[in-house]
């Protein structure tokens, strides 16, 4: 029976039978073939794997990998002459064919890769042979696409980046998917190297990408080039915003991801980085305008753009140009023009509103622009460098000034302003005073007005605008800077309660502080002859002050102090309100029917300006002339005659005899005020290097200059030349010496 | 069944839902293996149902065992096939003191009872993944369980239509099984939700016959709903389960209940599972004897001799039809010892487990064509026969290990058939199984499998790359190199050893000598390298070892034998 019907037979032991190779192997190749033709369906999977299985098993893995191999090259060869002769006649197809041969290579590849599981688990990693399937791929690499100096791969390259920049330029309808298609056969495409290990880099990687980015680059370059022509910075970024937008929409659909962001990169830098600051100066439709008109749509889209490419430079050198460029950032003049006077208080205020709206108008542009940090403090530089003239700082400088009048001019005025009005006061005075390098001088000017208003006072209550403004120069640069300031009101607030203790209706004193107040008492002001009234009240205040502080030394300055006379003159009786000084003058003619000039100054001992001063107030102005002066002028000789002028009449019961201020007077104040702050910078910096030495023992002189120039950076910019000479003043009172072997290196002396 | 009251001795094994009679062998091998971190036969053991939370005879549990001796790996395998730890009870407070390593500490300790055990053994895991797509379409039966749009519960998106096996849902519950043979037998979907209007709890009994127990959806059910359903549905074990946990006020036992029921599931599925198997599966294979007439219909003279053979319709059916088996597929075995081919009615579904069957039906290849998909539910036709593809084993014991194997894990493989479901094991690419074949034989000492020499075993092992094995070899012969000595057979494999070697990478080792060395090392309690780090004065110290002149009269005869084989090592 069984010979009969040998119909299932068992299969035959392995352990034990010979291989025949060359029969199993005409089987399998066969098998492959019909596979890559894409036949597989009529194969049997367990027939094919046995096989594969047993000539590992039989230790052939070696000759059967090899031969896997020359049958695929076999078969790609074949494809790589039929897509040649395809091309060559012309036909035009060759990317479809490419494709539609990869996508079934692919196919293939993996079935066959499944038949030979074995040989890959057993034979294919022990020997670190790439596995079936990847080996299949490089030769469809090297056999297809790479063969003969790439002439397929570029043939397909080409034909790409035609329909792509077909579409770019014409818009014309080109199939993304089949793009994508040949890029996902690109990036399967793995490199090798010389030992046939993957690298980790792909033709797409290595091939495709620096050709599409090539011929991407000059394509943009000529578009952007001749959308630069025409010379309308407007239509330049909308046209480069368009482009942009439309290659984003497009690049994801074909391209990976890291070839998205070269190409961003490329097309920012050919289009924005490389043209913009030229845009940007365009004679029409430029940064000029936009920022003069405030055009929020192109000034976004410009920062849209000039973020995306990552590049500002050439923005924040531009906005520093027309910054630099404002007209009302210049300090005005304060010669009169023709015969007008110019009153510096005026002056100022009108400057620093029209610096603050300027301000406002930057602001907003800044806003525009996305609060960039970088043009921010680009913006804040600007005006610090338009408002602080380099050349000869303090000379042209006169923002302090400029402020301090400002603040003077509003706090005067103050008592019917609102709060609104108040807080965008103190606001401006903020801005205004940040963009101020040398606070030390606007110290020097704010306290003189400070001191004045502060003496005019009446009440605690005019003192809370003062503190609020104070307040906010504290938070602005800390409480070194205020602490004077803050004395100042101590000191009156003090002298308020003092003299409500000393409790004399007809005096009020105001004890101040040396080195708080910008007043200070001079030798001769001392020795003037007070009329015993006066001397009196004088003397009783001053001993009163000395038994309630102990040891403390009371001098008196006149400068700013007033007196109130009644006078019964023939027609009415007034009530004089005067400096000190007039008051003296005044007052002696209770004594004296006329006196001279020159025995004026004998008997009274007023420094000779004050007392010029007090009797052109009393003598020489129109509405209050006290005395009669013969002769008539405005000047002074030693025998000019003095007489009380009893015919003296005024529209008012009270009269306030102004003093009268000169020019030449506040021309002196001012220069003086500089040169105090002059000398005041020679002791701060020569503290700072002395303090910095102290600490450092040994610096080189360029370590020095930074760490002072970093100092002082909150009170003022001290040039170089300043503080070297400083330094050599140090070396010379030897608290600094130079090193024997370098010139350049200080010690600190102890 | 009552819920379970724990026991002081075992408290941490709050079920045993399998008979209570377990080997005491199997434990102190478990706990051996977990001593030497041998993963391998952890795993092994476990499958063949030793009790993962039981003590040896030094009241040790396996967890402790690995914790102490710090397999991390192991731990990590003992805490997931359902080892406890817990930190109320003696037994988890030792194993967390005694960790090896902070790591290993710190794997206990986030091991929670209340964390869900989310993979038992891996046929577990297996069937849990087939109610999704992604092992093909193999599902052959449609269910609805919900309204489409129900907002209430189809938050989840799921579909309200939910497609299973039906040889699955016949294994696991009575109900299913009754009604496919009757009521439903030409059906190929139906419609529950009207019958079981709680959709969430139709789901969960659902789940628990795929093995799923997902705690999120098991906190929103309706328990007594639930309860409710699964008494409908004679699911017992779950019944039990269920009633055990609305007895349960504790938070924190309820929180253990999750990593309790997992295991219960497991246990009982197992069962199912081996029920399947046995009487299904194995139980009605079809024995053809090559001098039987196979059909009179379908045999004709003129068919090719080597062609694949043939069933009529008439078996054909009756594998198909038998019973409850639900067959996608037929598997042939073709036993040479026997003259016999013999057919099992199988399931596309498990046999997938194993690599070889996953790549062929997942290919284009002719195999893979077969199956017609029904595209209304995107299930499998029930209209075509189920088609018979080769299993590629020598003997129907084989194929029946294999199939024991990819149901129910069934680890047990007698020796004599070892070397056998090694080779179909590397041949059907499937490691763990190959591993399993080979613990078979390292733990019989020096008992072989009848029909193979040591020799054979250690072509096996070369074939099959099981280093496991080289070594086992080496050992025996180290064990008794006396006599190997003196057999030519050694000689020649010696041979083949070192050109095994000098063909691979030219290097001057016979990996057999250098095994056997070490083992003669071992054999003699030499130990070169841990007492002196290496240093030269240990060659005085050895020379004090009682054996070291046995072990230098060996270690010579392996030189002389070298020698004369003219080998270099």
């Amino acid at each position: 029976m069984q010979s009969r019907r040998p119909k299932i037979r068992p299969p035959r032991k392995s352990l034990t039978a010979a291989l025949d190779f060359p029969s199993i192997w005409s089987t399998l190749s066969q098998s492959i073939l019909q596979i890559l033709n894409q036949n597989a369906g009529s194969l049997s999977f367990e027939e094919l794997y046995r096989k594969g299985y047993n000539i590992v098993l039989k230790k052939h893995g070696g000759i059967l990998y090899e031969s896997i191999g020359g049958v695929i090259s076999g078969y790609l060869e074949g494809c790589y002459t039929k897509l040649i002769n395809v091309e060559e006649e012309g036909d035009g197809q060759v990317l479809d064919r490419v494709i539609q041969l990869w996508r079934d290579f692919e196919i293939s590849m993996k079935l066959i890769s499944d038949v030979f599981l074995y040989l890959d688990k057993v034979y294919t990693r022990e020997n670190h042979l790439l596995l079936v399937y990847d080996h299949g791929v490089t030769l469809f690499r090297d056999l297809i696409i790479k063969r003969d100096q790439g002439k397929i791969g570029n043939l397909i390259n080409e034909k790409i980046l035609d329909l792509i920049t077909a579409n770019r330029a014409k818009g014309a309808m080109i199939d993304f998917f089949k793009i994508k298609e040949v890029m996902m056969m690109y990036l399967s495409l793995e490199e090798t190297d010389e030992n046939g290990v993957l690298i980790g880099e792909t033709y797409y990687t290595l091939f495709f990408e620096r050709y599409y980015l090539d011929r991407s680059g000059s394509f943009y370059e000529g578009l952007a080039g001749e959308q630069f022509q025409l010379g309308n910075g407007r239509a330049y970024l909308k046209w480069v915003e368009g482009v942009l937008l439309d290659e984003e929409n497009k690049m994801s659909l074909y391209l990976n991801a890291e070839t998205c962001e070269k190409l961003r990169m490329l097309m920012s830098r050919i289009c924005i980085v490389s043209k913009i600051d030229q845009v940007l100066r365009f004679p029409q439709e430029s940064l000029r305008d936009w920022v003069h008109l405030r055009k929020e749509e192109e000034l976004t889209l410009l920062y849209r753009l000039l973020s995306r490419a990552g590049y500002f430079d050439g923005l924040l050198v531009q906005i520093d140009e027309i910054i630099k460029d404002e007209e009302g950032l210049k300090s005005p003049s304060l010669d009169g023009q023709g015969k007008e006077k110019v009153k510096i208080s005026q002056v100022s205020t009108v400057f620093v509103t029209q610096v603050i709206a300027l301000k406002d108008k930057y602001d907003q542009i800044l806003r525009y622009l996305s609060t960039d940090a970088n043009v921010q403090k680009t913006i804040e530089t600007s005006f610090t460098s338009v408002l602080n003239p380099a050349a000869a700082a303090a000379a042209t400088s006169r923002l302090s000034e400029f402020l301090s009048y400002y603040i003077d001019e509003f706090i005067k005025k103050s008592k019917d302003s609102n709060d609104t009005e108040i807080s965008a006061f103190l606001d401006n005075a903020i801005v205004i005073f940040r963009f101020i390098k040398d606070k030390d001088v606007f110290e020097k000017f704010y306290k003189n007005h400070l001191a004045k208003r502060l003496l005019k006072a009446q009440s605690e209550k005019d003192d809370d605008l003062e503190r609020m403004l104070i307040d906010r120069f504290r938070n602005e640069i800390g409480s070194t800077f205020t602490a004077k300031l803050e004395g100042m009101f101590k000191d009156i607030h003090l002298s308020r309660e003092l003299s409500a203790k000393f409790n004399h209706k007809n005096l009020h004193v105001s004890v101040l502080t040396k080195t708080f107040w910008p007043i200070q008492p001079t030798e001769t002001s001392s020795l003037i002859n007070l009329p015993s009234v006066l001397e009196d009240l004088q003397s009783q205040f001053t001993q009163y002050y000395t038994n309630c502080f102990n040891g403390r030394n009371i001098q008196w300055v006149y400068n700013f102090g007033t007196v109130d006379i009644r006078v019964k003159f023939t027609k009415k009786l007034h009530e004089l309100n005067c400096s000190i000084y007039c008051g003296v003058i005044i007052l002696l003619f209770q004594e004296f029917e006329q006196i001279t000039y020159k025995e004026l100054k004998q008997v009274t001992q007023i420094p000779e300006a004050e007392l010029k001063r007090a009797l052109l107030s009393l003598s020489v102005a129109q509405r209050t002339r006290v005395l009669l002066k013969s002769p008539m002028s405005k000047e002074f000789q030693d025998d000019d005659v003095f007489k009380f002028n009893y015919n003296f009449t005024a529209p008012l019961t009270k009269v306030k005899i102004l003093t009268v201020i000169t020019k030449q007077d506040t021309d002196a104040t001012r220069s003086e005020t500089l040169k105090e702050t002059e000398t005041d910078r020679k002791y701060e910096v020569d503290a700072m290097i002395v303090r910095v030495m102290k600490s450092n023992k040994t610096l080189s002189h360029r370590e020095l200059i930074e760490e002072i120039i970093k100092l002082s950076a909150k009170r003022f910019e001290p040039s170089v030349g300043f503080i070297k000479k400083r330094v050599e003043m140090l070396i010379e009172r030897e608290y600094l010496r130079r090193d024997e072997t370098d010139s350049k290196v200080y010690h600190y002396l102890a | 069944m009552l819920p379970p009251t724990p026991k002081q001795s075992d408290s941490s094994q709050p079920h045993q839902p399998e008979s209570t009679t377990i080997d005491p062998q199997l434990i102190e091998d478990l706990c051996a293996s977990c001593r030497t971190g041998d993963i391998a036969t952890v795993d092994k053991l476990l499958s063949l149902g030793a009790p993962v939370n039981h003590v040896d005879s030094f009241d040790n549990t396996p967890l402790y065992l690995a914790s102490l001796c710090g397999h991390e790996d192991l731990v990590m395998m003992l805490l997931q096939r359902g080892a406890v730890c817990d930190s109320d009870k003696y037994e988890g407070v030792r194993c967390i003191y005694g960790a090896l390593t902070d790591r290993i500490r710190k794997m206990l300790l986030s091991y929670d009872m209340s964390k869900a055990v989310d993979a038992n053994l891996p046929f577990a895991i297996h069937f849990r993944g087939l109610v999704t797509e992604l092992n093909g379409v193999t599902q052959d039966f449609a269910i609805r369980v919900g309204q489409q749009g129900d907002k209430l519960v189809s938050d989840q998106q799921q579909n309200s239509i939910v497609r299973c096996h039906r040889f699955i849902l016949s294994a696991r519950c009575p109900v299913f099984l009754e009604k496919l043979l009757d009521d439903w037998k030409d059906l190929s979907y139906i419609d529950l939700s009207q019958t079981y209007k709680d959709e969430l709890a139709l789901r969960c009994i659902l789940d628990h016959i795929y093995l799923i127990h997902d705690p999120t959806k098991f906190a929103k059910v309706n328990k007594h709903t639930l309860l409710e359903y699964t008494q409908l549905f004679e699911l017992k074990e779950y019944t039990t389960q269920l009633q055990y946990y609305l007895t349960l006020t504790n938070a924190k036992d309820k929180a253990k209940f999750n990593n309790e029921l997992q295991v219960a599931i497991y246990n009982d599925s197992r069962i199912d599972l081996k029920g399947l198997v046995m009487q299904n599966v194995i139980g009605n294979k079809l024995v053809v004897h090559y001098d039987d007439e196979v059909s009179e219909a379908s045999y004709s003279e003129d068919e090719e001799e080597e062609s694949e053979p043939e069933l009529s319709e008439y078996q054909l059916s009756r594998l198909r039809l038998s019973d409850s088996t639900y067959p996608d597929l037929i598997i042939s075995v073709s036993d040479a010892s026997k003259n016999q081919m013999v057919y099992y009615p199988v399931h596309r579904s498990v046999l997938i487990r194993l690599d070889y069957f996953k790549v062929m039906f997942d290919s284009s290849f002719t195999e893979s064509q077969y199956f017609e998909i029904d595209p209304h539910f995107n299930i499998l036709s029930r209209e075509q026969s189920p088609r018979i593809v080769n299993l590629p084993v020598e003997s129907t014991k084989v194929a029946e290990i294999i199939l024991k194997y990819i149901y129910f894990d069934h680890t047990d493989i007698p020796l004599d058939h070892s070397v056998e479901v090694l080779k179909a094991a590397d041949l059907l690419l499937n490691d763990r199984l190959k591993t399993m074949a080979a613990i078979t034989i390292t733990k019989s000492e020096d008992l072989l499998p009848s029909g193979f020499d040591i020799y054979d075993i250690l072509r096996t092992a070369w074939d099959c790359r099981v280093e496991r094995l080289e070594h086992h070899v080496a050992k025996i012969i180290a064990e008794d190199l006396e006599r190997f000595s003196r057999d030519p057979k050694f000689l020649q494999i010696v041979k083949e050893s070192s050109e095994r070697i000098k063909a691979r990478q030219e290097t001057d080792t016979i990996e057999l000598i250098d095994d056997i060395r070490y083992y003669l090392a071992k054999k003699w309690a030499i130990d070169h390298d841990g007492l002196f780090d290496g240093q030269t004065e240990s060659e005085e110290f050895l020379r004090l070892l009682p054996d070291y002149n046995s072990y230098l009269e060996e270690m010579d005869k392996v030189e002389a034998l070298l020698e004369g084989l003219n080998l270099d090592a």
